[in-house]
């Protein structure tokens, strides 16, 4: 999926006419006063694809949506959607909806009026605007709010008729802006798994911003992590996981242990590194290091297995629990591997049973340890 | 608060009512005084006076001349006031504190000192004293309310509510009618009343800007000087029913914006 970012500077905006690209962003950066939001980015995203924009508060996932969508308009860099330069247009001159954090439903209208709204604005016939109401109503089971007024609605309700209002125009690309960010947790994660099947059934381009790594991981075909106005990484949600490329994606997305270290022998896709005296063998991740250079690398805790002997694992290391969280389904174990270092490993809660606890030898795979970028 | 805290305030605002209802009552009583002239002891009752008011040719014709000029400077009032309130209202701009001060400046000068002075820039502007001449005077003095009353309604409207709607096709022009119009519509309902309210009781620029044809309260100044009499009374007295029936009517639009219905 990483082709999809396109780094080569030389890419022109010929590359749109491709069918399958729905938006191009070429080199867009965007600066407010001092800060620059975004930065000189360049990706393309694709017809059908569920795209996450994923990255702490003020990374610029917001404001690439805003630039899309036609409210803010980039200083430099130019948005193509559909073989079209957009990048002069307002809003409403753009075929792209945005569903709005605050849902920003129209509370003098009913729930059949916020949706026509788009509907009549592009010269639409009453039956043709309600046979699209009629398809979209029973879509998202809101058949029966049809007359309902927005305060009638409880927040999940709202959600979805912001959706079914962004979906009603039939846009090329939608937009969500952090819309499940008001709902209480037990609804976010089931609205999430209907808004992944709402986009399969509907075959429409999703553009979705989050700081939440957990709605990422479920929802995307593809993950875009930014930091600092910057794509940090992108990849499928698989990829970002098992194989982070850098130790903000390592740190953002999930949890992880790191070892630093210089490098003392490659061989192939693995390479060997020094890390306080013990030689650990790490995949090399798509990085190039030299012999000697100081490299670290990332291990996810779920990845380390804890045994009573010295494991056939390619890399061991004898140690002693120094805590232990219980989770229910699993526990947290922070593994004292001397001088002071920590390495947590997360395993049944049961692991400890048929162990020593203050002598036991905890190893993982060469492939779950990855080299990170500097 | 103790129990007899509570007692002396709940005495202070009772002593305040009546203060404030008495002058009221006497003047709807004497109203029904079968005399011609105000006082006390009333020795017979009629309802003359209050059937006399709409059988008066002069005060029926001085009334409708009054909600004209009203309704007239209301709709002023609102449409530039509305303006105003937009201009100023989400932007930051050079000169916008200057243009804010300005705005507000004729709802703080004093009514004698703004008739005078709008007298002579109305001569200056060959208007003639009348009906034009007053509705202009109480339009500039109205502007203000009604702009501060939208500005604060608009300053609550979500700005992606507008983004929403330019989002899903809307220009501006289009935007402005179907989202932002609506949203202010409480507002609007309250600063009119409010509007009619001290364009209808307003005596000092009407006596200063009229012409021949009198104001109700001009009228009503005009009868006083010949002597007070019940027939007074019972004008003031449909006019007092009038006015407190629409300023309550408005508290209701007022009660629902602070709820934040827009509907």
């Amino acid at each position: 999926m990483s082709e999809h970012i396109a780094n080569d500077r030389r890419s022109k905006v010929d590359d749109a006419d491709a069918p399958a690209v729905v938006v191009q962003l070429d080199h867009i950066t965007k600066r407010f006063g001092e800060v620059v939001a975004v930065d000189d980015l360049d990706m393309q995203i694709m017809a059908g694809e569920f795209v996450t924009f994923l990255g702490p508060s003020g990374c610029g996932k917001s404001t690439t949506l805003r630039i899309i969508g036609g409210f803010e308009r980039p200083d430099a860099g130019r948005v193509i959607l559909a073989g079209e330069d957009v990048t002069p247009l307002p809003p409403n001159k753009r075929d792209v909806n945005m569903v709005f954090q605050d849902y920003a439903l129209f509370p003098h209208m009913t729930v059949a009026g916020n949706m026509a709204f788009g509907l009549e604005l592009k010269g639409q016939t009453r039956s043709q605007i309600d046979s699209r109401l009629d398809e979209l109503l029973t879509l998202l089971e809101l058949q029966n709010l049809r007359e309902r007024t927005p305060e009638q609605l409880s927040g999940g309700q709202r959600q979805r008729v912001a959706l079914a209002r962004a979906l009603a125009p039939d846009p090329q690309l939608l937009l969500l802006d952090e819309p499940l960010a008001a709902l209480d947790a037990k609804l976010r994660a089931q609205v999430q798994l209907e808004l992944k099947d709402i986009q399969k059934r509907t075959g429409k381009t999703f553009f979705f911003v989050t700081h939440d790594q957990d709605e990422a991981l479920t929802m995307s075909d593809r993950i875009v992590v930014m930091n600092h106005g910057r794509v940090e990484q992108s990849g499928t949600p698989e990829e970002l996981y098992h194989h982070p490329t850098s130790r903000f994606v390592a740190e953002f997305i999930g949890e992880s242990n790191f070892f630093s270290g210089k490098v003392t022998k490659i061989d192939g896709a693995y390479v060997a590194l020094d890390w306080q005296g013990v030689t650990l063998q790490a995949a090399r991740g798509g990085q190039r290091p030299a012999v000697g250079q100081t490299v670290t690398a990332a291990l996810r805790p779920e990845q380390v297995d804890l045994h009573s002997a010295r494991p056939a694992h390619d890399n061991a290391i004898e140690g002693r629990i120094a805590k232990q969280v219980f989770k229910g389904s699993h526990a947290v174990f922070d593994i004292d591997v001397g001088e002071g270092a920590m390495v947590r490993a997360v395993a049944r809660s049961d692991a400890l049973d048929d162990l020593n606890a203050d002598r036991l030898w905890i190893g993982w795979t060469s492939e779950s340890l990855t080299i990170l970028r500097d | 608060m103790t129990g007899s805290t509570r007692a002396l305030i709940s005495v202070i605002y009772w002593a305040f009512v009546v203060y404030l209802f008495v002058p009221l009552a006497l003047m709807v009583l004497m109203g029904f005084k079968a005399s011609k002239f105000i006082g006390f002891p009333i020795k017979a009752w009629t309802m003359e006076w209050y059937l006399g008011v709409f059988q008066n040719a002069e005060v029926i014709s001085v009334f409708f001349y009054s909600m004209t000029i009203a309704i007239a400077s209301t709709l002023l009032s609102l449409a530039i006031g509305t303006w105003i309130a937009l201009l100023l209202g989400p932007r930051r701009f050079f000169g916008r504190a200057v243009i804010f001060a300005l705005t507000c400046l004729p709802a703080v000068i004093p009514g004698i000192i703004s008739a005078i002075a709008l007298r002579i820039y109305a001569r200056l502007l060959e208007i003639d004293p009348g009906m034009l001449a007053i509705i202009l005077g109480h339009t500039v003095h109205n502007v203000p309310f009604v702009a501060l009353v939208v500005m604060a309604r608009l300053s609550t409207l979500p700005k992606s509510q507008l983004e929403a709607a330019r989002d899903l096709g809307a220009d501006e022009a289009v935007t402005f009618m179907r989202i932002t119009l609506p949203y202010l519509k409480p507002a609007l309902i309250g600063a009119a009343v409010f509007c009619l309210l001290l364009s209808f009781d307003d005596f000092v620029r009407s006596f200063f800007l009229g012409g021949y044809e009198p104001t109700l309260p001009v009228l009503i100044f005009a009868k006083l000087r010949s002597g007070m009499s019940p027939e007074i009374n019972a004008i003031a007295t449909v006019a007092l029913v009038l006015t407190a029936v629409l300023g309550l009517w408005a508290e209701r639009w007022n009660r629902r914006m602070q709820q934040g219905t827009a509907r």
